[in-house]
């Protein structure tokens, strides 16, 4: 079972193309929130949106302990990273989880790939890609999601899955 | 020592105990059981990152002071909070606004420091009388006229109004903030390592009451510079320092020679036979208790100083009579006006009411404009991620959703994808 770290923008792209409830239909996955990213919540319609992915079972909630996990934290919190991303980093560097990332070329994925590997971290297209090759989201649907990041902020580097299918 | 688990708890225990939290009440706050806190205590249960950042703040201090080499459990902001009086104040409240403003205070040196700039105007270092405190009126009060009028030599104001007081303050190393406070908080001031934080609440409507409050605070850096927290709130104003720091934000304001000034040319002179009394634990000088009426101060006047020196017209009222200008019988007159709605008419007829009006709550003022102006800068030089800048625009009271517009619109950190891993999961 491979466990991810997922922070709030995974969640909210998967959830911005209607797809959130694939995270439950990924076998051999298993997508984690750490309790400072349930707090990014703050929204009714966004802390609904958890609590649903929470109920169905598509994500579970874990939480930092001890202190190695707290001095970790710390430590990367003092790197100007967010507190989200922060326990997302900690839970994968302590525990040999991977982590999701949505923003290339910044920071937080400088860090993460210094501490992890690139190997162990993922991106919300890598998630829809799988969730295509493994027959639970039509190819022409996944080639919409695009678009649909691109009016809200996240753009990615290719024009369709279907090329990435190849 | 190496950090642990044991330590830990143990630092835990003694944090609570230091600003005198029950296990009952820690228990509320984290919403578990008060056996559960005792267990954290003992360290027969490890305390999650979550349950210790709100322990931390609960105990009037950030999470990562607990995980420092050093501890010292007596160093709680928040047990100093309430060594000034702040008892009367819900206990929830006392933490939420001391966690609150010590946080932004942190995020923004953070920010300046991480952007390798120095702080509006080059903060210098503010002037400190260390006046020692003390129990008597009459004393507080002349003590807070002295150090106004010591202040304003320093800063070489003559007898002039205070033309910016928020920078004149961050230029005397002091930073600055307007924040939404609960209610019946005007202000409070932090005496931190790295140098003194005021904050303001963005509730008070008019620009010259928050100039009063900001002057006040002020007053509590340099008289009260040991005390390491101190809040202002309407129930403590019969407090020494409280009164201390009224008169000298009256006198920073309003200066009593330019009083004197402004009213001698509009045919008000001073009167001459000052001599000080005390009445119902205010200190007046009296001048003249029954004024010839053709030099009595009307309410034009009132408005006139108000305007002049950006005071509010309650502000110039307590200092007229300070300096002695009103006999108690004026003061009346002159608050039945204000009360009537003629100080505020006379102001929107004569003067540009519009400069009174502070901007609502809700509109991001100075503070946080430059706030959001660091955050962008420092996003933009990748020198923090966008879930931290998220972490400080919210703290600040943005919306989460609003700031990344802001960010998107600003192009300073646009969020690109990319496959990373083709075939995961195969």
């Amino acid at each position: 079972m491979r466990v991810v770290a997922a922070d709030t923008c995974f969640l909210f792209h998967l959830h911005q193309v209607g797809r959130l409830s694939v995270l439950g239909q990924l076998d051999g996955f298993c997508f984690v929130i750490p309790g400072e990213v349930h707090e990014e919540f703050v929204r009714p319609k966004s802390k609904a949106l958890v609590a649903e992915a929470l109920k169905e079972g598509w994500i579970t909630l874990n939480s930092i302990e001890g202190v190695d996990e707290l001095l970790l934290r710390k430590e990367l919190i003092a790197l100007k990273i967010g507190k989200g991303e922060a326990a997302c980093l900690t839970l994968a560097v302590s525990r040999g989880w991977s982590v999701v990332s949505d923003d290339e070329e910044r920071r937080f994925i400088r860090e993460a790939e210094s501490r992890i590997g690139p190997e162990r971290i993922i991106s919300s297209p890598d998630v829809v890609l799988m969730a295509v090759r493994r027959g639970l989201i039509p190819v022409e649907e996944a080639d919409r999601f695009p678009a649909v990041w691109e009016a809200n902020n996240y753009a990615v580097d290719f024009a369709s899955f279907s090329e990435m299918l190849g | 020592m190496p950090l642990t688990n044991e330590i830990l708890a143990r630092r835990l225990k003694e944090a609570r105990i230091a600003v005198g939290v029950s296990q009952a009440q820690a228990a509320e706050v984290l919403g578990i059981s008060r056996p559960a806190i005792s267990q954290i205590e003992t360290g027969d249960r490890k305390v999650g990152s979550l349950e210790l950042d709100k322990l931390a703040s609960l105990y009037g201090r950030l999470s990562g002071d607990l995980l420092e080499e050093e501890f010292d459990p007596d160093e709680s902001l928040l047990a100093a909070f309430r060594a000034v009086g702040a008892q009367s104040l819900e206990w929830n409240v006392q933490q939420a606004v001391i966690d609150r403003c010590r946080k932004i205070a942190k995020a923004t040196r953070e920010l300046e420091e991480a952007l390798d700039i120095g702080p509006p105007l080059g903060r210098g270092g503010v002037g400190h009388f260390g006046t020692a405190p003390t129990e008597n009126t009459w004393q507080a009060i002349q003590q807070g006229e002295n150090a106004a009028i010591l202040e304003r030599r320093r800063l070489g104001l003559g007898q002039a109004p205070v033309p910016d007081l928020v920078d004149l303050l961050e230029a005397q190393g002091i930073l600055t903030a307007t924040l939404n406070l609960p209610e019946g908080v005007d202000g409070l001031t932090l005496i931190l390592p790295d140098g003194p934080f005021v904050a303001i609440n963005r509730q008070e409507p008019t620009l010259p009451r928050r100039r009063f409050s900001l002057a006040h605070e002020y007053g509590h850096v340099i008289l009260d510079a040991r005390v390491r927290a101190s809040v202002t709130h309407r129930d403590f104003q019969d407090d020494v320092r409280e009164k201390r720091a009224n008169r000298f934000a009256a006198a920073f304001l309003l200066p009593e020679e330019g009083v004197v000034d402004l009213l001698t040319s509009v045919g008000k002179p001073p009167r001459s036979n000052t001599s000080s009394v005390m009445e119902g634990g205010h200190v007046y000088s009296m001048r003249n208790t029954n004024p010839a009426s053709d030099t009595e101060i009307q309410p034009h006047d009132v408005v006139h100083l108000s305007h002049y020196f950006g005071a509010s017209h309650l502000a110039v009222l307590y200092r007229l009579k300070s300096l002695a200008y009103l006999s108690e019988q004026n003061l009346q007159k002159l608050m039945s006006a204000r009360e009537s709605g003629v100080l505020k008419k006379l102001s929107s007829a004569f003067f540009d009411e519009e400069n009174e009006a502070a901007p609502s709550a809700s509109t991001p003022d100075r503070f946080h404009r430059r706030f959001l102006a660091l955050l962008l800068e420092a996003l933009r030089r990748d020198e923090i991620s966008l879930g931290h800048a998220t972490d400080y625009a919210v703290l600040v009271g943005f919306d989460s959703k609003d700031f990344h517009g802001v960010v998107q619109t600003s192009g300073v950190a646009p969020m690109k994808g990319r496959i990373r891993n083709p075939h995961l999961g195969e």
